[in-house]
């Protein structure tokens, strides 16, 4: 399975939880990244067209407000498990460093 | 509408038609909500961000897994059309040839056996429609370019004719590019073409005529204008950028366009070209250039029905 694009898992990250519209879904990104990741909306809106192609994310509802169409979007069950896998493959990978970050630390000061 | 949101809008016309329809008034929405009050242009860095979102549809649309039955039906269609467009191209010569009394010995016939080939890329298997038409056009080739090309060179069946002889590039890309081309589209093909016989019937008639009227000017006048001639020249490609102009209302369409364009063009607009390319450039470009905004004008004209209009 190809590695996913880190503004791709924080959209899926975003949606985890319920169903949000494009502009939820810019600042929910932004709060989950810590204000690194930033997303645009010719960014979003090609990730999502991506991503409904993919099948991992879909329509939910619409309602109109100010006069404008605010499309709601969810995850899929397929969107659902590729985030779950690749939170996975991204704990493993943060556990291995934290752990050999302390076995390093701890060599160094001669606690091991 | 505000100002901003009207810049807006014309940074959205950059997207997919479908995408537009769907999306435009929820992502002009989110635009908005993140601008702060009172700025009347977008930020170069929301401008960019659009263009971008932009081109990553349209890129996925043509090229994505989504498009593969597209490609596939194209492939298929411009194999065949560029075989309908040299068959009507060849016909037209043939008629004229036999107006005028040429009835030509029998490897005349070669360029009449082309509509058995064509018969075959509709109806027989891959290899046998693909094996027909290197036939057919190792065939062609064997008999046109020594006897229609380079006896050219010497001047004496038509004075006044381009003056090719073997050394030249030219008569070989013009000559022997489109028959190529076509065999290697009908070999890549990866399924059978399917296109209604009224379409084909209709279409091909019109084609020949207009090819027939192309070589209408010196019989009609020998004082014609350079522009009148032009025009006439213009006739053929003029009837398949209407064609084309229909076609390219959809992904296939469009996708058959651009697959049979170099052949479509060497065989039709080879006059044009020639004039391009020996001196008369602002007449060949017109030429080519009129027929190509004819088909972008009817292919944008907006039209009622929604399954015409389709992303890729």
């Amino acid at each position: 399975m190809r590695q996913m694009q880190e503004p791709t898992f924080l959209i899926l990250t975003a949606l985890a939880a319920g169903p949000q519209h494009g502009y939820g879904v810019i600042a929910d990104v932004e709060e989950i990244s810590g204000g690194r990741v930033v997303l645009r909306a010719g960014t979003l809106y090609a990730a999502l067209d991506r991503l409904r192609a993919e099948g991992l994310i879909e329509s939910d509802r619409e309602e109109i407000v100010n006069g404008r169409v605010r499309r709601y979007y969810r995850l899929t069950g397929e969107g659902a498990l590729r985030l779950s896998a690749e939170a996975d493959r991204l704990a493993r990978h943060a556990t291995t460093a934290v752990r050999r970050l302390r076995q390093g630390f701890s060599t160094a000061w001669g606690l091991s | 509408m505000s100002e901003l949101e009207a810049r807006y809008r014309r940074l959205l016309r950059w997207y997919p038609r479908t995408h537009r329809a769907t999306h435009e008034e929820e992502m002009l929405g989110v635009l908005l909500t993140r601008t702060e009050p009172g700025r009347r242009r977008p930020r170069l860095a929301d401008s960019a961000d659009l263009i971008r979102g932009a081109a990553r549809i349209h890129l996925r649309n043509a090229f994505g897994p989504e498009s593969a039955s597209s490609w596939r039906s194209a492939f298929a269609l411009a194999g065949l059309v560029s075989a309908l467009v040299l068959a009507c191209d060849l016909m037209a010569l043939r008629l004229i040839g036999v107006a005028h009394g040429h009835r030509g010995d029998i490897s005349a016939i070669i360029p009449l056996t082309l509509p058995m080939v064509i018969a075959l890329i509709l109806r027989a298997p891959r290899w046998l429609a693909a094996g027909s038409a290197w036939l057919w056009g190792t065939a062609y080739i064997a008999w046109y370019l020594p006897t229609q090309v380079f006896s050219f060179a010497s001047g004496t069946d038509n004075p006044g004719t381009y003056m090719f002889d073997s050394g030249q590039p030219l008569p070989v890309i013009l000559y022997l590019a489109p028959i190529a081309l076509t065999a290697l589209l009908v070999t890549l093909r990866p399924q059978r073409p399917t296109l209604p016989h009224r379409t084909i019937i209709g279409w091909s008639a019109l084609l020949t005529v207009a090819a027939i009227a192309q070589t209408l000017p010196p019989f009609l006048t020998p004082f014609l204008s350079y522009e009148a001639e032009t025009a006439f020249l213009m006739l053929p490609l003029t009837v398949l950028a209407v064609a084309a102009g229909y076609a390219a209302r959809t992904p296939t369409g469009r996708r058959t366009i651009l697959l049979a364009a170099v052949p479509v063009l060497l065989t039709v607009g080879n006059e044009l070209l020639i004039r391009l390319m020996t001196g008369s450039r602002l007449f060949g470009s017109l030429g080519l250039l009129i027929p190509l905004m004819i088909m972008i004008w009817l292919a944008r004209r907006e039209t009622s029905d929604p399954e015409v209009a389709v992303h890729g």
